[in-house]
């Protein structure tokens, strides 16, 4: 009996290992070399010196608006739009592996593998007790699930804050169960030995601590205790997890503060939903466009397979109708609830591709609660055909699952050009600095680039990159932005360098290597948000017409055409002047 | 003729700067102190305190920390006392000396620059007989992102079944007066409108009167840009007598239709040219005057919204709520 079980119990970390190994590899294959995506290149650009700028005179930040004077000691406690706990790990990674994509995208990779582990532990908690075969069993389809979701691997491939945030939502919602329920199906009041309300609590402020969106998981239990566990609203250790998840969290709230004494509003986030002005921060010029909420469907079945939902809503529909008998109407409330409560969310903050992640989890459990259900059922009633219909069923919705997420991953993932051209300047200008760094007038920020150039070699030659400045932010400030601060490159927009070019004379730049990147107006790649100078047009008619130079570098964006189809276009183009 | 026009323009022009330059509506009237919140007071003292080098915080209408270390440094170099950064009646008498000189001097520029223009015009005109336009009976001409659209007086359509989308339009505009906040400060945004409806209709033509203190010739490249998906739906190159109008029209190979969809979020975006306007903050304002200034069709009869571009909607005038 003891072999038959060490025998199980081998085979099933085996097969969690499969799973992991699986979620692993769809997760890192060219992570590094995937296409810069959303806000990626605003959240790393500011990780690497754990700096709160963005170069934009639409938002600016305290590192500016303290400029004359010592910047004061609270501004480093957090950012101006998002809290700091993402930006924090991510400034560890490139401190210890250089900056670069891959590493920007590591630590989303390695909280996506403990969320695949916490999956599998969570799905192990809400089946009975007892069977500890099935138990497994069930854990382990959750984790394959999760390994497998396709807006899940990519969160885990993308420096988003969604990934960490996602982890720590299931931590919590992980020791929340062993809080809660402590083994039992239905809540208990009891002690609490391995202190799981302490780590709920730390969790919890971790999560606000990454995204403020993790917000919801409050709606969430609140009405998971008033409908099944009131007697937890009266016991201390509620009250204490709430006060170490505020401790946690509190970096935030003295930012806060003092951000107010300062300019008289919170920080963005903060202040759109106390609903107060930021005349000094517009938001839309970042390119960020709030999604809206009605497109929740549209969006919901760009980021999930039509499968995952109609099983979802399936799910939901057979575990309400069966598992009164069964006593499960608590952990199928909490998924519901779950799922209630992040819509309830979305209603006010959009329904962005990258939000939808939070529904992954409940949907998950709804999933294979009612497998594990139908399993009991056909047993029970020894529908043989029954459960061969279940494994077919299943194997096809798995299938169907891993072909939605591979095309969406890796066949028709967005190209933009960005990535390449980042590769391509690497090739150009090397990563070492270049032979006169350059100044900014900030004393603060000219500090950041006289530390971070002192990580390189000195350059022993003169380098500028001149771009267009209708670039999408968050390209510019990784491909340009980046290398100016950390690397000590001159990278200026046209209009600087057609301004400097007027005030030294083209005699100036007689021994510099100048490389010019030109956007092209009509891709995604144009912000069109950004003022339209006629500065990046002229200087590449100078090139091209006076100069009768070609790019020597193009890059190409895939973009969809309205018959629904992809055309290719260039997107970037790269010239070499010497003058 | 032409040169009889060309001088009563620049009269008008030069009465109506006349006016404001006596009015000196940028004076401070009022004491500011700490804590001040949303006010546009604040908001002018700030810029004030900007411009003279004595504030490099953002612009928020807010009295806080920041503006209040920029009223000491302000009261530090001018040496008023106390510092307490308390904008009151001998720091208010200060700064309005300097808004007044600045004024002044601004008036004149600008007088010389528009004499400067005239005889510039002047001179075009001579040598080229076809720029004639500024009659007022000048064609308001707006282009779309691929095509070009130019609208005359507008004809009333008779839409075969209005009932279907009577009465069902909402646009509710934000931000849609803007202070702009420095010199620095090129491009004008967040002309942010919602535009939502129970029916499936289709907006063509969208009309905003510009009152704000920016000329014409100072606003450039408006944009009309779905802020969803980021697409730029039409565009204007100046306003025209105060006047800035979109005309989109159906265009089925676009993803969009080559119109702006009901029921969604939209930026105007715009360039700003700006001179040295002196005490005048460039400020610009667009208002949906009246129904007329909305045209829409059904959008599930796009080939008619094709062929009929001028088309008032709908009879009964639309709901347009502003704010």
């Amino acid at each position: 009996m003891q072999e038959n079980i060490r025998k199980y119990l081998l085979n099933t970390h085996i097969l969690l290992l499969a799973v992991l190994l699986l979620g692993f590899s769809v997760r890192i294959w060219g992570l590094g070399s995937a296409e810069i995506f959303h806000d990626e290149g605003l959240y790393a650009f500011r990780s690497i010196g754990y700096l709160d700028y963005v170069q934009n005179i639409d938002q600016t930040t305290p590192i500016e608006w303290f400029a004359d004077r010592e910047l004061p000691w609270w501004t480093n406690l957090s950012f101006h739009d998002a809290p700091p706990l993402f930006f924090l790990v991510q400034h560890i990674f490139f401190r210890i592996f250089g900056d670069s994509l891959f590493v920007a995208r590591l630590p989303s990779l390695i909280a996506g593998m403990f969320a695949i582990l916490l999956m599998y532990l969570i799905g192990k908690r809400i089946t009975i007790p007892g069977v500890e075969e099935e138990r497994n069993l069930f854990g382990l389809f959750a984790a394959l699930l999760l390994s497998i979701n396709h807006i899940h691997i990519w969160i885990s491939r993308s420096s988003l804050l969604e990934s960490l945030l996602l982890t720590l939502i299931l931590a919590n919602i992980y020791f929340f169960l062993r809080f809660v329920h402590r083994g039992s199906p239905t809540p208990t009041v009891g002690s609490d030995s391995q202190l799981n309300w302490l780590w709920f609590g730390i969790t919890f402020g971790l999560a606000l601590l990454t995204k403020y969106t993790g917000i919801f998981l409050l709606l969430l239990y609140g009405v998971y205790c008033v409908l099944f566990y009131r007697p937890l609203l009266k016991h201390w250790r509620l009250y204490a997890a709430c006060g170490i998840a505020i401790l946690v969290f509190s970096p935030v709230l003295i930012y806060n503060a003092y951000l107010y004494t300062a300019s008289g509003h919170f920080d963005l986030q903060f202040a759109y939903l106390f609903g107060q002005e930021t005349p000094g921060w517009r938001a839309g010029f970042l390119g960020k466009s709030q999604e809206p909420f009605s497109n929740i469907l549209q969006n919901l079945t760009a980021m999930y397979s039509v499968p995952f939902l109609v099983v979802t809503m399936l799910s939901a529909l057979f575990a309400l109708v069966f598992q009164k008998a069964r006593h499960y109407i608590h952990i199928t409330a909490f998924a519901l609830l779950g799922i209630l409560s992040v819509t309830f969310l979305l209603t006010s903050a959009g329904s962005a591709y990258r939000f939808l992640v939070l529904y992954a989890p409940f949907a998950i459990l709804l999933i294979i609660l009612t497998g594990f259900l139908l399993n009991v059922y056909t047993k029970a009633n020894r529908h043989v055909l029954g459960l061969r219909i279940i494994f077919v069923a299943a194997f096809i919705f798995l299938a169907s699952e891993i072909w939605f997420t591979i095309d969406g991953i890796f066949l028709e993932f967005p190209q933009l050009g960005i990535v390449e051209m980042n590769r391509r300047l690497d090739e150009l200008v090397g990563e070492g600095p270049s032979q006169t760094l350059p100044q900014v007038s900030n004393f603060h920020l000219n500090a950041v680039v006289q530390r971070y150039a002192r990580h390189y070699p000195p350059g022993d030659h003169q380098k500028i990159i001149v771009y267009d400045s209708s670039l999408i932010i968050s390209a510019k400030l990784w491909l340009f932005t980046r290398r100016f601060y950390y690397h000590g490159i001159p990278t200026f927009p046209t209009e600087a360098f057609k301004q400097l070019i007027q005030e030294r004379g083209v005699e100036y730049f007689k021994n510099y290597e100048i490389y010019f990147v030109r956007v092209n107006e009509q891709t995604v790649l144009a912000n069109p948000y950004a003022p339209r100078t006629p500065h990046a047009k002229e200087l590449e008619d100078f090139l091209t017409a006076e100069l009768g130079l070609s790019p020597s570098f193009v890059t190409y964006a895939y973009q969809p055409t309205p018959e629904g189809g992809y055309q290719q276009l260039p997107a970037l183009s790269l010239f070499k002047i010497t003058f | 003729m032409k040169k009889t026009k060309t001088i009563f323009l620049s009269l008008i022009t030069w009465s109506a700067l006349s006016g404001t330059a006596a009015a000196a509506p940028d004076q401070f009237f009022r004491d500011l102190y700490f804590g001040m919140r949303a006010s546009a007071e604040v908001t002018r003292l700030q810029q004030f305190l900007t411009y003279e080098g004595f504030y490099i915080g953002p612009i928020t209408g807010n009295f806080f920390l920041l503006t209040q270390e920029g009223v000491k440094k302000f009261q530090a170099v001018k040496g008023i006392t106390p510092i307490a950064g308390y904008f009151g009646p001998k720091t208010r008498a200060v700064a309005n000396d300097i808004l007044t000189a600045r004024t002044a001097a601004s008036f004149l520029f600008l007088q010389k620059r528009i004499q400067e223009l005239t005889a510039e015009i002047e001179r075009i005109r001579a040598v080229s007989p076809l720029l004639v336009s500024d009659s007022a009976d000048t064609p308001l001409v707006s282009s779309e992102a691929t095509t070009t659209v130019a609208t005359t007086t507008p004809v009333v359509f008779a839409p075969q079944s209005p009932s279907s989308f009577d009465s069902s339009l909402a646009i509710k505009t934000l931000y849609f007066s803007r202070t702009i906040s420095s010199y620095l400060d090129s491009t004008l945004h967040e002309f942010q409108f919602l535009a939502a409806t129970d029916e499936k209709i289709a907006i063509t033509k969208l009309r905003f009167a510009q009152s704000g203190t920016l000329l014409d010739a100072n606003v450039a490249n408006i944009r009309l840009i779905n802020s969803r998906t980021g697409i730029l739906l039409a565009t204007v190159d100046t306003p025209k007598k105060g006047i800035v109008e979109f005309v989109l029209s159906a265009n089925d190979s676009r993803a969009d239709k080559g119109l702006m969809i009901s029921g969604g979020t939209y930026y105007i975006v715009a360039d700003i040219i700006t001179p040295n306007y002196g005490v005048y903050p460039p400020t610009i304002r667009l208002d949906l005057l009246s129904k007329s200034d909305i045209s829409a069709v059904d959008y599930n009869d796009l080939p008619r919204a094709a062929s009929t571009t001028k088309i008032s909607f709908p009879v009964e005038g639309p709901t347009i709520t502003t704010f």
